[in-house]
């Protein structure tokens, strides 16, 4: 499976893949794109099967970049890997339609728990 | 001079994410407070990541500030490249210190979230140089160890007016 990290920092989406490596999905291939216009277009260029995106990124951030998917009626699995933590920050995202919403700072096994259940 | 009690607060919270940050991601064994300030110091730090929190009824500006060499160690710690930290370019730095003070900035944002539910967290943004406060800014700080790296974390606000 695909799996497509958004995120404007090159060191988070970095850290992001090696986390992802160590929780055990290092089998899957990464693509990258640095903000949520960037991604909307690696969604179609490139299909992924799971978006994992940053929630504030310059020119679409992540909550705009997954009302514009979902305006669009594609239902790619998308999760948020956020500083933002707050319960209305989560509830935004899951009603949305977010699968998850992973909390900055992470480790692999939040990723498990996260992101486990929607990779095949 | 006296820090008030709610810039203080803030103070804390930053300090308890930077903690976070650096127990779980960074491989410290902490952030040790060494001291508490009323003002940014003198001499002035020379390198940090600022982020703007902004709330309907408050700004604040959070920032870890340090010197060029300790935001490359604290850049090496996130990269997971100790040792090998004389191979970050600057703008990788830059890109480090932006995530380092994001991440903290979301800790703070939650910590805080009973005291203004609609603050908004701003992108960070790296400055190799010091930053001067206005007269009209509320500073408080905390000077910290982390690992062998000394900085400093930083809240600044504008004074309320009555």
């Amino acid at each position: 499976m695909k799996i497509l990290i958004v995120d404007d920092s090159k060191a988070m989406r970095m850290i992001v893949m090696r986390t992802l490596r160590q929780a055990g999905f290092g089998d899957h291939e990464f693509i990258e794109a640095g903000n949520g216009s960037e991604g909307l277009q690696k969604v179609k260029s490139e299909n992924p099967g799971l978006v994992l995106s940053d929630w504030n990124m310059p020119v679409m951030s992540g909550i705009e970049f997954l009302r514009a998917l979902r305006a669009e009626g594609n239902q790619t699995k998308f999760g948020f890997v956020t500083s933002e933590g707050t319960q209305e920050t989560r509830d935004l995202a899951l009603g949305e339609g977010a699968l998850f919403l992973v909390t900055k700072p992470f480790t692999p096994e939040s990723f498990q728990e996260a992101i486990g259940a929607h990779v095949s | 001079m006296e820090i008030d009690p709610s810039l203080k607060a803030w103070l804390d919270a930053l300090t308890a994410a930077t903690d976070e940050l650096a127990t779980t991601t960074l491989g410290f064994e902490g952030c040790q407070i060494d001291e508490l300030l009323p003002q940014v110091p003198y001499p002035p730090p020379t390198a940090g990541a600022y982020l703007a929190m902004v709330g309907n009824d408050q700004t604040l500006q959070l920032a870890i500030v340090s010197d060029m060499q300790g935001c490359r160690l604290l850049s090496g710690a996130l990269l997971g490249m100790v040792g090998d930290e004389d191979g970050l370019a600057e703008s990788d730095i830059a890109d480090a210190m932006g995530e380092i003070i994001n991440i903290v900035a979301g800790g703070v944002k939650t910590r805080m979230a009973g005291s203004d539910k609609g603050f908004k967290l701003g992108l960070p943004m790296f400055i190799d140089g010091h930053v001067e406060p206005v007269k009209e800014t509320e500073q408080a700080a905390h000077r910290v160890t982390l690992g062998s790296i000394r900085a400093y974390l930083l809240t600044l606000r504008q004074k309320r007016m009555v």
